[in-house]
């Protein structure tokens, strides 16, 4: 007990050294609550954020102050930075993405100290706090020697509940976005910017502008996967933008103002929500492109082919004027807008869209990374083959307009024919020839009596019992013959020596008549050719075998009564010998 | 089906009244407001509904934040047909009593059973009502 009290004291001590690694950095040597505030006063109140520049030296720009010169600064920084990052990856534990952190260099001035020290206490990367709130360990890059108890793996998350519009668990890892950005790098070039003029309020801190960065194209743009893409996202397809050249296939196609079903009419004029997760679409798209050149159906869980899309969607309007439940689209009370009616489940909920556009979209992203696979032929096996089986039977969005027609095998009517005798050329005269319909005996076909033994008789219960008698009998001699033929060996064997002759012979002899006994040969006994049990023996293949054996060893009188009986019914044995 | 043609999701049932069944045995009605990709769900102006025999109650309970693993099902409730005619509402305490009384009731019998069972040498088991344990 004293130990346990003495561990409890030191704990108590080292308390507070562990007071960082609780509460973070932010906690212990700031003041927290200035910074909270701070913070919450800069949620409500967000200002422009703009990506400019990769390096912290550079105070905010207004986007139209953005020059060539600038651009293309920006666009080596960029690749820099990706390749940094993708360097370093090995070291960076954190589930940082890469879009978040050039934010925050960019927004550094306004952004509390707190996050300012962390910026400042890494080396060139700037790691920001930990959108993984505690799932993920990073490593202690931290220079500066800080008294630590614990090794470095335990570091915690900072205190507080994240705000829900940082990117929280599930993000998706760094090194698929690295891996997505690389490849994106490789085929297409730095990203420049565009200049961007409309004013982003409904932004959650940390995530980028990628409307200001556009991707140079060098293949076109697979239309397909875009619409497909973009009806996931529930957005129209792009409108010209007046102000911005947009290049076809560019990210802006994603970009537009977000369909009627986004958000709420007030704030339609902004810019749409999502926009990091169409930047990883575009992404996605891109890597796919340039990974899998056979587009063909290749499309992983939960892509649809881009036919089958395309016929989604048409049933959708076809079919938009009622919804699963029977009510119609318009509404019980406000038939107006679509986007008005859709989002509320009842009228005038005050309550709706507490989770807006942006979050259901992460949440749907989240839920479609989860579906990417590898191998979509084994994941997404029914999907994948239903749509191969239709792209061969070369239907693949079916038609509803013109319902496959049911081919059941058919078959000539032949009620109604007329019956026109066959005509050959060249015949004098009709000539008949015999068909189904008209036979004619051709073939004179005799049927011989083919008198088997188990005929008629079999069925009856007599001449079953007979046979198996006969069956008994056989059995009982073949024991018999057995034993003699043993004898007659051991017989053989033995040396001319008289004591042992005698005993086996005598045995033998006895064996012959027990044998005479079984197959019914009496002494003095007549040959009669109806009561022949040797014949009904004979009749039997083993029988027949049967009785060849005992031949050689039956006593002369009665071997003449098995000849004479074999050569009474020599024609039926004859053939039975042939049949077998 | 707007947002993932070919997939099911849970963003769709969003601001619609869903009845939730848990993994213990809880009725939840309510206004879905926000789900994540574990399936939490945040039920808004929720109700937990309280069956005995033909009579059910409704208990207010706010604003529920459910873990996704504790769901077993869910589904919209069509308000225009969510009256029952052969369902019986009474108030809170009637139908507490009730539920109670059944209860007990049940737990009577189980006693008598295993006594039973004891009796005959059998070791009666316990019948789990959530699959956690």
């Amino acid at each position: 007990q004293g130990a346990g009290m003495d561990n409890y004291q030191n704990n108590e001590d080292n308390i507070d050294l562990l007071n960082e690694d609780t509460f973070g950095a932010g906690a212990v040597e700031e003041d927290w609550e200035l910074d909270h505030n701070q913070l919450v006063g800069l949620h409500e109140a967000i200002p422009l954020l703009h990506i400019q520049n990769l390096k912290t030296t550079k105070s905010l720009h207004s986007p139209l102050q953005l020059d060539d010169e600038e651009l293309e600064r920006s666009n080596q920084q960029l690749a820099a930075a990706v390749e940094e990052l993708v360097l370093n990856s090995d070291q960076d534990q954190d589930m940082i993405d890469p879009a978040i952190w050039i934010c925050y260099t960019s927004i550094k001035p306004i952004f509390p100290k707190m996050l300012v020290k962390c910026l400042n206490s890494t080396s060139s990367l700037h790691r920001g706090p930990s959108p993984t709130y505690g799932i993920s360990i990073p490593s202690n890059n931290n220079h500066d020697p800080v008294d630590r108890s614990l090794p470095p793996r335990s570091v915690s998350p900072l205190f507080g509940s994240p705000s829900p519009s940082n990117m929280p668990i599930g993000t998706p890892p760094k090194h698929v976005i690295m891996n997505m950005m690389h490849h994106l790098e490789q085929i297409c070039g730095p990203p420049y910017h565009l200049n961007v003029s409309s004013q982003n309020s409904g932004m959650p801190i940390g995530v980028p502008q990628p409307r200001n960065v556009v991707w140079p194209n060098q293949q076109p743009m697979n239309p397909l996967i875009a619409q497909d893409i973009m009806n996931r996202l529930g957005m129209r397809p792009p409108t010209p933008q007046p102000n911005h050249p947009s290049p076809i296939g560019s990210p802006r196609a994603f970009m537009v103002p977000p369909p009627r079903l986004m958000s709420n009419p007030r704030q339609m004029h902004l810019p749409p929500g999502g926009n990091f997760e169409s930047l990883i679409n575009f992404v996605k798209i891109c890597t796919t492109r340039f990974m899998h050149p056979m587009p063909a159906p290749q499309f992983g869980p939960g892509h649809l082919h881009p036919e089958h899309s395309k016929y989604v969607r048409m049933r959708q309007q076809r079919y938009g004027g009622h919804d699963s439940m029977g009510r119609s689209r318009g509404g019980n009370f406000f038939c107006l807008e679509h986007q008005y009616e859709e989002r509320i489940g009842i009228p005038g909920d005050p309550y709706a869209n507490i989770m807006n556009q942006k979050e259901k979209d992460w949440v749907i992203r989240i839920q479609m990374m989860a579906l990417q696979s590898d191998r979509p032929e084994i994941d997404d096996y029914y999907y994948q083959n239903y749509i191969e089986r239709r792209l061969r039977e070369g239907r693949l969005n079916s038609d509803q307009s013109k319902p496959a027609r049911l081919i059941t095998p058919t078959k000539p009517n032949l009620e109604n024919r007329k019956y026109v005798p066959v005509q050959f050329s060249n015949s004098l005269g009709k000539l008949t020839t015999s068909s189904v319909y008209n036979p004619r005996q051709i073939i004179d076909i005799v049927q011989t009596a083919n008198q088997d033994e188990a005929g008629d008789a079999a069925d009856t219960r007599q001449a079953l019992s007979k046979r198996l008698v006969v069956y008994k009998t056989i059995e009982k001699a073949y024991e018999i013959i057995v034993l003699m033929e043993e004898l007659q060996a051991q017989i053989q064997l033995c040396p001319p020596n008289a004591s042992a002759r005698r005993s086996l012979g005598d045995h033998l002899q006895s064996k012959t008549r027990q044998m005479l006994d079984v197959l019914d040969l009496h002494d003095g006994m007549a040959f009669d050719l109806h009561d022949d049990p040797i014949f009904q023996v004979m009749k039997i293949r083993k029988g027949k075998k049967l009785i060849g054996r005992t031949l050689h060893f039956l006593p002369q009188t009665h071997a003449v009564t098995v000849i004479q009986s074999i050569f009474s019914h020599f024609a039926i044995l004859i053939k039975r010998d042939a049949r077998d | 089906m707007n947002y993932m043609p070919g997939t099911a999701s849970l963003i769709e049932e969003i601001d619609k009244k869903q009845l939730v069944m848990l993994r213990d045995g809880r009725i939840l009605i309510g206004y879905l407001r926000s789900v994540d990709q574990f399936a939490n769900l945040v039920l808004h102006k929720t109700v937990e509904r309280v069956h005995v025999g033909s009579m059910y109650g409704d208990i207010p309970r706010g604003i529920f934040v459910i873990r996704g693993e504790n769901v077993v099902l869910l589904g919209e409730v069509d308000i225009e047909h969510e009256e029952r005619k052969d369902l019986e509402k009474v108030s809170i305490e009637k139908i507490l009593e009730a539920k109670s009384k059944l209860q007990e009731e049940k737990q009577e019998k189980e006693k008598t059973k295993f006594k039973a069972m004891k009796e005959r040498g059998l070791m009666p088991t316990v019948e789990q009502s959530d699959d956690m344990y």
